[in-house]
């Protein structure tokens, strides 16, 4: 404990007069007598000095000292210092999905709130979701700080980029802290990563046509986010019939579940994973076949698993002339193509394929064309040395080559696969059908994509109308749950799949590596209220004996 | 209670000053005199003869006696004429005599002394006896002649319930009270004491062939004063006071100093034929009319 204003111990020196007027006053108390005649001639005592003073040294004169040396601590100014992070502060709370889980977002909170209480200030708070949101503007005031976490409400959606994020809030900030139960791909900042419950979920669901055409296929990858095997059930309903299959997935692995589909082609999907968890939204997911019919001139080598994903991903109908999109398969075209076109380990005499290579590990970037797709589990072995553009937006990388780019050229919008598909898992996998569906949609722009996740804004063309709980929504379109949604189209009428971001059931990166720890500052914490609101009783006390005593 | 009060009222004043379960304690006890004194007849058996049932004595039948009266018996053994002679109740006034000086207010005397009056009276009143309360201090408040009845009860009852301490205490206003009330009977002076004077007091009322007693009523802060160090001793009927450095030496001094007053007292007492009773008013004032009414025997 510290004193601003020790010199006002100094009024401690008043106890000196106090006392001497004390001792030094005439304390004769009266008593009335019945007869005074009985006390005279009766020699006064003289009580022993000590006798006398303990007679005289009572409870008021007490209250007084104590009285006198609680206004000079008051005076005085005690103060503590307590040790509290200097700066300003701007909390990032993760507010995707996968917050939803149980626990999770009051574990965020309590941090939140622990941060907050350990730190200087002032504090701003951001919600990190789709879209982005201040939950509290640079404030001063811990109180206004800790009402704006009640307003904290994760969303379905998955999270954006935490740069579009710390846009809303541009100035500089001493201490970032980005409090999520999933640190992947935050680096630099301060990361505070809270625990996520046991999850089974459904992280990928597409379905396709088998190779052979005799049936379809419907590819399932589960996640076991948890310590123990997982019995699961998958079910997959097709309107007309369920498909059922069970597996026993190993703690913190993902398989992916192939269920042979018979009968008719149906247009949506619903996988259901069993048994449901504390974060049910991950645990059924949607599929539906685009809508459209898409003219294909097929240029080069077969592959019926291009040819199976073409049609998963949209109804496919191979043509001569006039087409609406060129696939280019294994070949050097001997023109270039016009219009829309897809070149697999392909070429065109201004972007030669090149030679096959070994191919590096794949990474990429966030883009339209890769969503509902985890790049985790992509595995290529070679790819084509093709030239690409220099204009072309290359979102996948293999090492520091490019694995897929698009480009919108003066023939039209191209798409670059150097994948050699050969040599890889990709045809295999569940999210084949949406890359390749994903990659039709941005080829050909005009149909309405049929798979979405909560949160992705959808803007309807001109006669297009979807149907939200029995009401029909035209132009800007962002789904808010998951589900099969109706997509009216002047055409007819098709399906659109609305799913959870499949990150919200992502397994847990490890956290960024530890940053050195922010400068602490010294904090006062005043006392002298204290020690007001401790006088103040005394006084009424010591006014209350001393009219008692009769003053 | 309206059997035991007698039918008293329950808005009476009675109840203020006793409650239900105190006239019941006093219903069974009574005061009464050896000799009576009194001409009219009442519930004390007197040592003149007259018409009651408590038989007396024989004497030799003369002409005129009522037959009646004749002892049969003994002349058929002893075949001479004897008359029963029997004794003759007559009544005997109470006199109470209440101190209300100011000493009295010091420690609850003079409630103990109001309430201890209001029982006194009561057993008068069940006696069928005259009663009569006479607060005295520098001069004494003749109330009238002393009457027996529930309405002298309840007016009783009501002066003493009007009473309050003040004044000072003056034992000569008992002899001026004496000359007035010649009738002889049952006096009781309730007082402290704490005043000079209480002999020729107590005399002027021997002398008006009333049986006194004197019932001396001390508070425990007369007998054992709890002052301590540098004390204002002030007296309260007087005004006087007095700075004094009290410890236990003279505490002590004090005791002795009382001790030797109430032996005075005493010796008064005995020197007058008076009854002297010493009660702490700390005590009930239910107890002290009992032992008064037990051990009273004059």
């Amino acid at each position: 404990m510290s004193f601003a204003s020790p010199w006002a111990w100094l009024w401690l020196l008043s106890l000196i007069p106090l006392i001497l007027l004390h001792f030094l006053r005439r304390r004769e108390r009266e008593y009335p007598v019945s007869a005074l005649f009985l006390w005279e001639g009766i020699r006064p005592d003289r009580p022993h000095f000590l006798e006398r003073l303990r007679r005289r040294f009572d409870l008021l004169l007490l209250l007084q000292v104590l009285a006198v040396l609680l206004f000079s601590l008051a005076l005085s100014q005690p103060f503590t210092q307590t040790q509290k992070l200097s700066g300003a502060t701007l909390l990032v709370l993760d507010g995707s999905a996968s917050a939803l889980r149980e626990g999770v977002a009051e574990a965020i909170v309590a941090h939140a709130r622990e941060i907050i209480a350990q730190s200087a200030g002032p504090w701003a708070i951001l919600l990190w979701a789709d879209p982005p949101e201040i939950l509290c503007d640079r404030t001063s005031s811990a109180a206004e700080a800790l009402q704006a976490l009640s307003r904290f409400r994760p969303r379905l959606s998955r999270r954006p980029e935490l740069a579009r994020a710390l846009a809303l809030l541009p100035e500089p900030w001493p201490r970032i802290v980005v409090i999520t139960d999933n640190p992947a791909g935050i680096t630099g900042i301060e990361v505070v990563q809270v625990p996520r419950p046991e999850n089974l979920a459904l992280t990928a669901f597409s379905v396709r046509p088998s190779p052979d055409g005799t049936h379809y296929e419907a590819f399932l990858r589960v996640l076991n986010d948890a310590n123990a095997f997982k019995d699961v059930q998958v079910r997959v309903r097709t309107g007309v019939g369920e498909y059922l299959t069970s597996r026993l997935i190993p703690p913190g692995e993902e398989e992916i579940v192939i269920l042979p589909i018979s009968g008719v082609r149906e247009s949506a999907f619903v996988a259901e994973l069993g048994p449901l968890d504390s974060f049910p939204w991950d645990n059924v997911r949607y599929f539906a076949f685009s809508g459209g019919e898409v003219r294909v001139l097929w240029a080069g080598e077969e592959d019926r698993y291009l040819w199976a994903a073409l049609r998963a991903a949209a109804p496919a109908v191979r043509v001569s002339s006039s087409p609406d999109l060129v696939v280019a398969f294994s070949a050097e075209l001997p023109e270039e193509p016009r219009g829309a076109a897809f070149l697999v380990g392909a070429g065109t005499p201004g972007f030669p394929r090149g030679r096959l290579r070994e191919a590096d590990p794949i990474h990429g970037k966030a883009h339209p064309v890769l969503n509902h797709v985890s790049l985790s589990q992509f595995r290529v072995g070679k790819v084509w040395e093709s030239a690409i553009p220099e204009d072309a937006h290359v979102i996948l990388w293999a090492g520091d080559f490019p694995l897929l780019a698009l480009w919108d050229g003066p023939y039209g919008r191209w798409a670059f696969l150097t994948a050699d598909l050969r040599s890889s898992n990709l045809p295999l996998l569940p999210d084949f059908p949406i890359l390749i569906g994903n990659i039709l949609g941005w080829l050909l722009p005009e149909d309405p994509p049929s798979l979405l996740v909560v949160g992705e804004g959808l803007r309807l063309p001109q006669g297009f109308s979807v149907v939200v709980e029995g009401k029909e929504v035209e132009g800007l379109w962002v789904p808010e749950k998951p589900g099969i949604y109706e997509l009216r189209r002047p055409q007819g009428t098709d399906f659109i799949a609305v799913n959870v971001p499949w990150e919200a059931s992502s397994p847990v990166s490890s956290p960024a590596g530890a940053l050195p720890a922010p400068p602490l500052a010294q904090v006062s914490l005043p006392l002298w209220p204290w020690v007001v609101l401790a006088l103040l009783p005394l006084l009424l006390g010591e006014a209350l004996l001393f009219a008692r005593q009769g003053g | 209670m309206a059997g035991i009060g007698g039918g008293l009222g329950s808005g009476s004043a009675a109840l203020e000053l006793l409650t239900a379960e105190e006239l019941f304690l006093l219903s069974r006890a009574r005061v009464s005199l050896r000799r009576p004194r009194g001409t009219l007849l009442g519930s004390h058996l007197s040592r003149r003869t007259g018409t009651s049932l408590e038989f007396a004595d024989h004497r030799p039948y003369q002409p005129g006696d009522d037959l009646r009266l004749v002892d049969w018996a003994l002349y058929a053994r002893h075949r001479r004429l004897m008359t029963k002679v029997f004794s003759r109740e007559v009544e005997a006034p109470l006199y109470i005599l209440l101190d209300a000086s100011r000493s009295m207010a010091i420690g609850e005397k003079f409630s103990f002394a109001v309430k201890l009056s209001a029982a006194l009276c009561f057993l008068a009143f069940r006696s069928g006896d005259r009663f009569g309360v006479y607060p005295f201090r520098e001069n004494i408040q003749f109330f009238g002649k002393p009457r027996r009845g529930r309405a002298a009860l309840v007016r009783a009852f009501s002066a003493l319930s009007q009473l309050y301490p003040e004044g000072r205490t003056d034992f000569a206003s008992l002899a001026l009270w004496a000359e007035r009330f010649r009738e002889p009977g049952m006096c009781l002076v309730l007082s402290d004491f704490l005043a000079p004077g209480f002999r020729e007091g107590l005399r002027a009322l021997r002398y008006s062939r009333h049986a006194v007693a004197a019932v001396q009523i001390l508070a425990p802060s007369d007998l054992d004063p709890q002052i301590f160090g540098e004390a204002r001793l002030l007296d309260v009927e007087e005004g006087r006071a007095r700075s004094l450095v009290v410890g236990r030496a003279a505490k002590e001094t004090y005791r002795e100093a009382l001790r030797r007053w109430n032996r005075e007292l005493l010796e008064a007492c005995l020197e007058l034929g008076v009854a002297h009773f010493l009660f702490s008013s700390a005590g009930s004032p239910m107890e002290a009319a009992l032992i008064l009414a037990k051990r009273w025997r004059p």
